[in-house]
């Protein structure tokens, strides 16, 4: 298989991912302090003992926001994949069978496109009850229309190349065609649109969490924490800023990558 | 020249009609093509772009989508395991079976016809192992021996190559090793020299022309260039407006062509040696198709045209000797006059 070249930026964007990955992965060991303990010094402002300082009850900010990362990728990735699992096939469906395959499959993927990501996944979340497992399927939901767009766009013009036709042409079937020759050209992009997924999940999970349809409390999250260092901000700014950087930084990283793979 | 006579042909096509739909019109790209190919004859379809010479190809295939096409006629396939099919209306399932194992093809383009991610050994594995159950490593042997005949130097170097790292006529000669993969019976060319350049067009040709003697394969050769067809086929089908409009043995036709259309694309090739004749281009454009001429469908461009006879009454295909028919009202004379 063909190396994964990536430009100066990308492999920027890939160090940025590794870093937030390694530091969340890590975080039983990173973490100074137990992210769910509370202690004496409330809103203490950053010192050398609570580096980000501690929120309304007295909890370390840095190691909450360690632990916090936690639910962001396993949300944003997890979502990505259902995304991918249910968008590929259709998408790749539609575009090669064409037809009235694809009169339906774009009907579906238009239908699924126009209506608004974050509100279906606000009326999805509420209605489920906000845990972790709900906010990766709703994101999964809300997702898979685009990466089902790309891959029947990618689809659509491969199937037109003469390989296509001369694969035809020596007899081989349908899915033997998807397999082998629409799916490694559409791989590359695909895997790109995967990053990108993976940074709008994260997004979008941190801004459900912000309207409190996130993880439930204690268990420490990005969104939840800047939702409750706003009420704060001008006592200890850093309580809401940590978070807010987290989540830029994150999806910043995935960002990068997703869009110097295309 | 006598080319075995097709007792009992590999593949006779009958009245065959391909009507391309475009909304809610459609236009007719070949109408009432009828022709029978022997097994080891090689017969060449000629014709300039949009006669429907390539469309003619696919359709001995059942490349024509349903959505996108409506085929009528007959074209009765003997196969390999000795059935007999119609390749019109057949199911998807056995034109699968026939594809490839009967009946091979090439493409103009052999660069597009490689998948750009898959290794060249790769590439004809799957080609042998989609009719043919071997295991792999069998395969990539018998891709390896494929291409050591077909004179590709260093081939082990070539099976692990990719498609851009080799030249337009190395990457032909991987087409056609698997295209003779499955050994078929029937190989259609199309337009196999076209992309490539002229010294490797002749290496092309040459090496089409010994396999097909070593093999003794039937081929249809599809080209636009009737002095390049005269040199491996034995009997040649001259395509104008998706119409046969002149069949007959070559190089007799090629020597003295009967039917005017056919006598304007001779004079309108570059020929190495004829330094006083100037290469005269047929006037005028091929025809629409969905807006053909009333009459002959070359009568607007020929200067045999006389009118009230040949821009009123379609001429048929008529037998003009031995093996020899020619769709024209004037031909007889025509053919007296200096050619």
């Amino acid at each position: 298989m063909k190396k994964l070249f990536l430009p100066p930026q990308g492999l920027v964007g890939c160090a940025i991912v590794l870093f937030v990955v390694v530091a969340v992965a890590g975080a039983r060991m990173l973490a100074p302090f137990d992210p769910t303990q509370s202690s004496i010094s409330f809103l203490s402002p950053p010192d050398a003992t609570y580096w980000l300082g501690t929120d309304e009850l007295g909890r370390d900010t840095f190691s909450r926001l360690l632990y916090g990362g936690r639910s962001s990728l396993v949300v944003g990735v997890g979502a990505s994949v259902i995304a991918l699992l249910i968008g590929l096939p259709i998408g790749l469906a539609a575009g090669y069978v064409g037809g009235r395959v694809d009169l339906v499959g774009r009907q579906v993927i238009d239908l699924f496109v126009a209506l608004p990501g974050l509100v279906l996944a606000l009326i999805i979340a509420a209605v489920m009850g906000p845990t972790l497992l709900n906010l990766t399927l709703v994101l999964g939901l809300v997702n898979w229309p685009r990466v089902a767009r790309l891959a029947r766009g990618q689809a659509l013009a491969i199937r037109e190349s003469v390989f296509v036709e001369a694969a035809h042409a020596a007899g081989a079937g349908t899915g033997w065609i998807i397999y082998a020759h629409i799916w490694p050209n559409v791989q590359r992009i695909i895997a790109a649109q995967f990053a990108l997924t993976v940074a709008y999940s994260i997004f979008t999970s941190a801004s459900l969490s912000f309207l409190g349809l996130g993880v439930p409390p204690p268990t420490p999250d990005w969104g939840a924490m800047v939702r409750t260092g706003f009420d704060y901000l001008s006592i200890n700014p850093a309580m809401s800023l940590a978070p807010s950087a987290a989540v830029a930084l994150t999806v910043f990283g995935f960002y990068l990558v997703g869009r110097n793979m295309e | 020249m006598t080319a075995s006579a097709p007792s009992a042909p590999l593949i006779t096509v009958n009245g065959l009609e391909v009507a391309f739909h475009a909304g809610a019109s459609s236009v007719r790209a070949v109408r009432d093509v009828s022709f029978a190919i022997g097994k080891s004859e090689v017969v060449a379809l000629v014709g300039e772009s949009g006669s429907g010479k390539s469309t003619t190809g696919l359709a001995l295939l059942g490349l024509h989508p349903p959505a996108k096409a409506t085929v009528n006629g007959a074209i009765g396939v003997r196969c390999k395991d000795g059935s007999d099919l119609d390749v019109v209306g057949a199911p998807e399932r056995r034109l699968r079976r026939l594809r490839g194992n009967d009946i091979a093809m090439i493409f103009q383009e052999p660069m597009s016809s490689l998948n750009p991610v898959h290794r060249i050994g790769d590439q004809i594995v799957e080609a042998l192992r989609v009719h043919q159950s071997m295991p792999r490593s069998n395969a990539w042997t018998r891709a390896l021996r494929l291409l050591t005949e077909l004179g590709v130097p260093s081939p082990e170097k070539c099976l692990v190559s990719y498609p851009h790292q080799l030249s337009g006529g190395m990457r032909q000669r991987v087409m056609i090793a698997m295209a003779l993969s499955s050994e078929p019976a029937l190989l259609i060319a199309d337009e196999p020299t076209t992309a490539l350049d002229v010294t490797v067009q002749a290496q092309i040709v040459d090496l089409l022309r010994a396999l097909q003697q070593r093999t003794h394969m039937a081929m249809l050769f599809v080209s636009h260039d009737l002095g390049l067809v005269s040199q491996v086929a034995s009997r040649v089908l001259v395509m104008y407006a998706g119409e046969i409009v002149e069949e007959g043995p070559l190089p007799d036709v090629f020597l003295r062509p009967r039917m005017p259309y056919t006598r304007a694309l001779m004079r309108s090739r570059a020929e190495l040696g004829a330094t006083r004749r100037r290469i005269e281009p047929i006037p005028g454009n091929v025809p629409n198709l969905a807006r053909l001429p009333r009459g002959c469908a070359f009568h607007p461009r020929c200067p045999h045209s006389v009118p009230g006879l040949c821009d009123v009454k379609p001429p048929p295909l008529e037998r003009a000797g031995d093996r020899w028919s020619v769709r024209c009202h004037r031909w007889r004379e025509v053919e007296a006059t200096e050619t």
